[in-house]
């Protein structure tokens, strides 16, 4: 009976020192990054059977349960992966954003600023100070285009670097999980649970959906099998895969993730990862990089070609024809890595109207070429075989096939993405801005007839004959001969066209009244080809002719704005969403120290109890042995 | 619910965190007075806030444009003035020398000065407009388009009319080419020109004549042949007689054919041909040395005085055409000059209106901005001290 009292009592003193380390367990962790709140679950001993009663045993520990709810911890796995996604992905977008609009990096500005010097060309085009504004403006603009295009080849290599960080960080944070999976295994296998070890993996687990998200299945043994993107598995049981980085196979320069799977062969998983730093940031690079990369080039493309073309139209101060004002750098064209035939695409951009800002990657079946969209993967249709006399032509683009192709070879073409890097200043000499018309139009002052000829414009610039004197002489009001040849009819208004200019005489001509069109060389006053050149900036050159430059960056800049504030939108609402559940969590598993410290309270009480209860059952045994002794 | 203690923490500094980051977006809204700092802020906005500033800028463009416009049509309208009055001189020396008391001596006085108007006249169709551009050169401004030798003035420049953008779809012309302005002026009255065959041995006088009814002139060139003094027959160009008529000594004679009429005084002698001709073109440098060709062989006689006379009716009538003609280019550069007044006005209305519209929609609120960072202010003091001093709670303090 002592006995028991005594066996009751210490079970009491041992159940509450439990208790009490418990709590001291709890505070010391109170502030430890998702530590689970643990409670000691006493159960009462059982009794002995004294005849017809039975005796309580005292108290035991049957357990100390970690706190938990694994819904909630799902939710913050979750909302870690997407808040870590949206922010990586808001933080590079606004990096764009704020460049495409700021006045200081702007295109819009940069344009606005050139052509206003192309006005000042038009309006004094003899003056050499105006045309060196024009050509130090044209640089300043080049340097613009420049700038933005260096600034998004910084943001593919910072997606490089973040790729490779996140990457190792992946490797090494599945290979942890792996261990604490083998540690819970055995630990398991022993009954008890191992409390601190789970809380530690739901942090692994945690910081892994940091850098991309997975999905967990925990197995019988207590161990977790984590998977990413389609089903990739990361961790299996006591086992970890690594992820790797390979060079994309149609650009270098350009990495992707592959799966190494027990370091056989690579298989690049890029586009079925999401979530986490890397969704981000391949996100990023498929939705707002390549995009602006490619717009960018685009309206760097049809600025320059539509100008250089109408600069080849004038003449500049020495008499000469004008050449290409600007130079631009080539479509990309890039044979696949793996392809084993010797196919190659020779591409030329022949429509601007009609350049949609895509990526296209057309692929061999062994008889026909198919396109698709690089960027969404949609199939893309076009016209033509690919040869020389059937080009294909598809989106401003026609493209001759070089080589012989094998079945299964692809090749990535990319009209407008090095568009920039190419971009030069062809035109250094101010006097040699092509501001004047190279044809100039006189009546004969002795005309006695009504009829005027207007200034004329050029058809053909590299028409060899284009500057050559031509007599346009009546022979009567009714027909003319040209440089004395046979008659032609005469309607007045309708243009006449030869050696590739243009003019229209109009109203009724006497019979020997001559005009004549010959070389403008001289007219250094004559702002013809300026005003021309002026006029390509409210001219809608781009998306089927319907966007004037400045109208199509206004649309790259509400693109890349939308997309950006979509994306602080979502950041901002996730990252609530992200403290809610942090929050729901902390109600079911954080320690309150408040709690801790009545719960500190009571076990001491109930600690001190049993001590009583012990020194109780020394006074009963030692009034027992006073009375034997007696 | 349950509050963990770590959980508060994190809910206050989170809590705080935000208020923060909103107060130094409005700060930074108040200090640069933008209501959008990145595109993505307002990606419609900030896009018609662009292109509202591009058009602003292009409108400023097209203001200096039409500055420089109306500065040349400025300088091109005085020189035309100085030209009208150099050509008014001319006109009243042309009088003066019809007068019947002028003798060869005094005629030589005129031609002395008439030389020296020709230098200026020269000198006026050659001005630059202060840059070293010519203003009468068509698109060869830069070479003097007007050059006097021996053989008369000739124009080197060419018929080129350059335009400048002043408005969005407005362009206007900044000059005439000296083609226009001094050489292409028909001589006569505009439609015919009159003349005396140097041969006449009469006094006979012709003067410049008129068109009655232009539907019935055709443009021939035409004779008035006296065929004795008194009887007189006008032939076409193939020498046809057209009509005949009878002629009275020393009174005004009307001859009249195909919708035309000049009037000949004097005493034509048999023989005598005047002469009716197409208005051709003839420049005001050929007009004013017409003239001195005219008074240059000096008048004694009769018939040289009518010779003389006939000369000057026809410089008169050039004159008479070269006025007119350069007028109506003074009234176009008058037009261009008001056209460009009026686009400034409305490009300045424009501009106004874009600007306030621009700065609707790019500028901040002031007054919501301060008020709003106010709030957030107190709001943040109040939670951080709502902070403080629910961290000073704790159980622990009394055990």
């Amino acid at each position: 009976m002592t006995l028991n009292l005594f066996q009751t009592g210490v079970s009491g003193l041992l159940g509450y020192q439990t208790a009490l380390a418990t709590v001291g367990h709890n505070i010391s962790n109170a502030a430890t990054e998702g530590y689970s709140r643990q409670r000691v679950e006493f159960t009462a001993r059982p009794g002995d059977f004294l005849g017809r009663i039975v005796l309580g045993q005292g108290v035991e520990v049957s357990a100390i349960r970690r706190v938990y709810d694994m819904f909630i911890t799902g939710q913050v796995f979750r909302n870690t992966a997407s808040l870590s996604r949206l922010d990586t992905f808001y933080n590079m977008s606004a990096g764009v954003d704020g460049m495409l609009g700021d006045p200081a990096t702007s295109l819009s500005a940069g344009l606005q600023d050139f052509f206003e010097t192309v006005n000042g060309v038009a309006s004094d085009p003899a003056s050499l100070p105006a045309r060196e504004a024009m050509l130090a403006q044209a640089q300043a603009m080049i340097d613009r285009f420049h700038n933005v295009d260096s600034r998004l080849g910084d943001l593919e290599q910072e997606i490089n670097t973040r790729l490779s960080a996140a990457v190792s960080e992946v490797n090494a944070l599945s290979a942890a999980i792996a261990d604490v999976n083998e540690q819970i295994s055995h630990n398991s296998a022993s009954g008890a649970v191992p409390n601190d070890l789970l809380d530690q993996r739901d942090q692994l687990i945690r910081q892994l959906n940091d850098q991309i998200q997975v999905t967990t299945f925990v197995q019988d043994d207590g161990s977790v099998n984590v998977f990413a993107g389609n089903g990739l598995s990361l961790v299996h049981g006591f086992q970890s895969e690594q992820l790797g980085l390979v060079q994309n196979s149609h650009q270098s320069g350009r990495l992707d993730i592959a799966f190494l799977g027990n370091g056989s062969t690579s298989v690049a998983i890029t586009g079925s990862l999401g979530g986490g730093i890397i969704g981000g940031a391949l996100d990023f690079r498929r939705e707002v990089l390549d995009p602006t990369r490619n717009q960018v080039g685009k309206i760097a493309l049809a600025f320059a070609q539509t100008f250089n073309a109408q600069h080849r139209e004038g003449m500049d101060l020495l008499g000469q024809m004008g050449g290409d004002f600007f130079s631009i750098g080539a479509p990309v064209v890039r044979p696949g890595s793996a392809n084993s035939g010797s196919a190659n695409m020779n591409v030329q951009v022949t429509d601007v109207g009609a350049l949609t800002g895509q990526d296209y990657l057309f692929t061999f079946d062994g008889t026909n070429w198919s396109a698709r969209d690089a960027t969404t993967n949609a199939a893309v249709s076009f016209t033509g075989t690919g040869t020389a006399l059937d080009p294909i032509v598809v989106g401003g683009i026609s493209v001759e096939v070089t080589g012989t192709p094998d079945a299964g070879d692809s090749i990535l073409v990319q009209p407008t993405v090095g568009v920039i890097s190419g971009m030069q200043l062809l035109v250094t000499d101010a006097a040699a801005i092509a501001a004047a018309s190279p044809i100039r139009t006189e009546a004969a002052l002795g005309n006695t007839g009504s009829a005027t000829i207007d200034a004329g414009t050029v058809v053909d610039p590299s028409d060899p004959n284009l500057l050559s004197t031509v007599t346009l002489q009546f022979i009567d009001a009714g027909n003319y001969s040209v440089n004395g040849g046979p008659p032609i009819a005469y309607t007045s208004g309708t243009p006449i066209t030869v050696n590739g200019w243009s003019t229209t005489i109009s109203g009724t001509p006497a019979a020997g009244d001559t005009f004549t069109v010959q070389s403008n060389a001289g007219g250094t006053g004559d702002n013809s080809n300026a005003l021309a050149l002026a006029g390509i900036q409210s001219q809608q050159l781009l998306d089927g002719a319907t966007l004037t430059l400045d109208a199509a960056y206004g649309s790259l800049v509400s693109q890349v704005g939308s997309q950006t504030q979509q994306a602080a939108i979502n950041r901002d609402a996730t990252s609530l969403l992200l403290e809610q559940s942090e929050q729901a969590r902390f109600a079911v598993s954080g320690v309150n120290l408040d709690e801790e410290a009545a719960n500190l309270l009571r076990f001491q009480q109930a600690y001190s109890a049993a001590a009583q209860v012990v020194k109780t059952a020394d006074d009963v045994f030692q009034i027992l042995l006073g009375a034997i002794d007696r | 619910m349950r509050v963990a203690s770590a959980g508060l923490y994190r809910q206050v500094l989170d809590a705080i965190g935000r208020n923060q980051s909103d107060i130094a977006r409005l700060q930074l809204q108040v200090a640069t007075g933008k209501r959008m700092l990145a595109p993505s802020d307002d990606p419609s906005g900030t896009v018609r806030g662009m292109h509202l500033r591009n058009a602003i800028e292009q409108l400023a463009q097209f203001q200096a444009n039409g500055a420089r416009a109306a500065q040349r049509l400025g300088l091109e309208d005085n020189t035309l003035q100085q030209v009208v009055d150099t050509l008014q001189r001319v006109s009243e020396l042309a009088v003066q020398s019809q007068n019947a008391t002028e003798t060869d001596e005094t005629r030589g006085v005129v031609v002395t000065e008439l030389r020296s108007i020709l230098d200026q006249l020269v000198q006026l169709a050659n001005s630059t407009d202060g840059e070293g551009e010519y203003l009468f050169a068509g698109h060869r401004s830069g070479d003097a388009p007007f050059a006097l030798d021996a053989g008369g003035v000739s124009y080197l420049g060419d018929q080129g009319q350059r335009m400048l953008q002043i408005g969005p779809s407005r362009q206007v012309a900044d000059g005439d080419p000296g083609s226009d302005v001094f050489m292409d002026i028909p001589d006569g009255n505009g439609t015919f020109a009159t003349s005396a065959a140097g041969a006449n041995t009469g006094t006979g006088i012709v003067d410049a004549g008129s068109v009655t009814d232009y539907s019935q002139w055709d443009g021939g060139s035409y004779t008035v042949v006296f065929t004795t003094a008194t009887d007189y027959e006008v032939r076409d160009a193939a020498n046809a007689v057209v009509t005949t008529g009878t002629y009275t000594p020393d009174s005004a004679n009307v001859v009249a054919f195909r919708g035309v009429q000049v009037s000949i005084t004097g005493a034509p002698a048999a023989g005598d041909v005047f002469q009716v001709d197409p208005s051709a073109s003839r420049d005001v440098f050929a007009t004013i040395e017409a003239f001195i060709d005219a008074l240059e062989p000096g008048a004694v006689t009769d018939v040289e005085e009518a010779q003389l006379h006939n000369r000057l009716n026809g410089v008169m009538a050039s004159l008479d055409q070269a006025f007119g003609h350069i007028s109506q280019i003074q009234a176009q550069v008058g037009t261009r000059l008001n056209a460009v007044d009026d686009q400034a006005d409305m490009n300045t209305q424009y501009s106004i209106l874009l600007e306030g519209t621009a700065s609707d929609i790019e500028n901040v609120d002031m007054v919501q901005a301060v008020s709003a960072l106010d709030l957030k202010l107190m709001t943040l003091d109040a939670s951080e001290q709502a902070f403080v001093a629910v961290q000073r709670l704790s159980l622990f303090n009394y055990l």
